[in-house]
């Protein structure tokens, strides 16, 4: 049984658990977007008052429990961000280019098919497109300040993304099908 | 490209910018246009998806999570689960225990209840729902509604959890508060209130104003049901700076200042 669906039945060892499991993950997503440690701080015990009341909704269907969670953390963030109309923590342009860069074969997470699909769909896309969607994505930049800091066209910007995360969802949706297949 | 596709595409141009940079007002308004429009969308598969990625491409934080942070964490977590757990019939035994008698009003020590309060979870959700245009609340709106109206259309508004305490009638109390300075409105939100008999006493609610150092300003009486409960806050003095929420067991109609018998639950304001 997965951590999530003891938590939802009331397993309360499950709770150490689940911190155990993901505090790594979140409090990495959540200090990406948020300069202020104390902050931070807030935010994250916000995630996980939310992950204790909202565990009941995980679907194993849908997905990953640490997709879950990160979903979680990625909405607190981003409503904070865009509440204190302040600025995520980032590396240079370069920097976010130097991570993709860097990027192999082997997931860095225990989702093995997704990582795979993930990681295989990003070094496919153009260089230009890859950088927009790590922009906007990973470190939450709209499309009008990626369209400022590189100096392409808004209209550029918001069709590159828009198709780049479409295929990436299509290549989702075909390896979904496969496990599903492979299943039967 | 047709009208209709035109609009899609810009559908999923504000569904990918909701996952992944937020949307100003104008934005989810236009969103909520759109999802009228066309009911049938997956209004989560690209915040899915960029949880996809994010979960297989986020590097580790130069910085940890402080240890002291997780330990608080995991007892928030076990606490919580543990309060879920609480049967709620036997405590409407409890509470028509802890019916005081009728007493003479006495003076309150407001400035220091010296309550060991447990970390309040001060949860800001100001940007987490879609701020809308529909209408502010309105009589015909009911509590649940109006809470939702105050929270979607307040630039102020702030919810606190609540704090169990050391009396019994607290131990199965979940919920919140939502205050807002600038409307002076509020609500009350509880799950696992005990159920109380009205004719032998009634909740009360406090709130301590930074600018009130003598006395709470009273926030009203009201009594507890089944299942969830949302309270709208009647508070009989203007609220200038809020710091602390509490609810108290009193007499049926309240009382002018309160002999904190019974604490059930508090929600502290978090200074800055």
């Amino acid at each position: 049984m997965n951590v999530l669906t003891q938590i939802a039945s009331g397993n309360q060892e499950a709770v150490r658990l689940c911190v155990e499991k993901y505090n790594g993950l979140l409090w990495s997503i959540v200090r990406r977007y948020i300069q202020s440690q104390a902050e931070a701080e807030e935010i994250i015990q916000e995630v996980f008052a939310e992950v204790w009341q909202h565990a009941s909704r995980y679907d194993p269907d849908k997905g990953d429990e640490a997709v879950f969670v990160a979903t979680i953390a990625r909405r607190r963030s981003i409503d904070r961000l865009r509440s204190n109309n302040a600025r995520p923590r980032t590396e240079s342009i370069d920097g976010v280019i130097d991570v993709v860069d860097a990027m192999s074969v082997q997931c860095k997470q225990e989702i093995q098919a997704d990582s795979d699909v993930v990681i295989k769909q990003m070094n496919q896309l153009d260089e230009e497109s890859r950088r927009f969607i790590l922009l906007n994505v990973m470190y939450g930049y709209s499309h009008g300040e990626i369209a400022s800091m590189t100096g392409a066209p808004l209209g550029s910007v918001k069709t590159q993304i828009r198709r780049g995360l479409n295929i990436m969802k299509q290549a989702f949706a075909e390896a979904q099908q496969k496990t599903i297949r492979g299943r039967v | 490209m047709t009208a209709e596709s035109q609009k899609l595409e810009l559908l999923q141009e504000l569904l990918i910018a909701k996952a992944t940079s937020g949307l100003d007002h104008d934005d989810q308004t236009i969103l909520q246009r759109l999802l009228d429009e066309f009911p049938d969308t997956d209004t989560e598969e690209f915040e899915w998806l960029a949880s996809q990625i994010d979960v297989a491409i986020t590097e580790p934080a130069s910085d940890e999570m402080p240890a002291h942070l997780m330990q608080s964490i995991i007892k928030q977590g076990e606490a919580f689960l543990a309060s879920s757990d609480q049967a709620t019939h036997e405590i409407t035994d409890e509470v028509a225990k802890a019916s005081p008698e009728p007493a003479p009003r006495r003076t309150l020590n407001n400035a220091l209840w010296g309550l060991a309060l447990a970390a309040s979870l001060i949860i800001a959700l100001i940007g987490w729902l879609p701020r809308d245009t529909s209408s502010p609340a309105t009589a015909e709106m009911t509590p649940l509604q109006s809470r939702e109206a105050l929270i979607r259309n307040s630039t102020d508004a702030f919810i606190i959890a609540w704090t169990q305490t050391d009396d019994p009638l607290s131990k199965t109390i979940t919920g919140d508060v939502v205050w807002s300075n600038q409307a002076q409105e509020g609500y009350m939100r509880f799950q696992g209130l005990p159920v109380n008999n009205p004719q032998l006493n009634q909740y009360q609610l406090w709130i301590f104003d930074e600018q009130r150092k003598q006395y709470p300003v009273d926030g009203g009486v009201f009594d507890a049901v089944e299942g969830e409960l949302i309270v709208p806050i009647r508070e009989k003095l203007q609220v200038y700076s809020p710091t602390m929420f509490a609810v108290t067991l009193e007499q049926p109609g309240g009382v002018v200042v309160s002999d904190k018998e019974h604490i059930v639950a508090i929600a502290k304001v978090e200074a800055g």
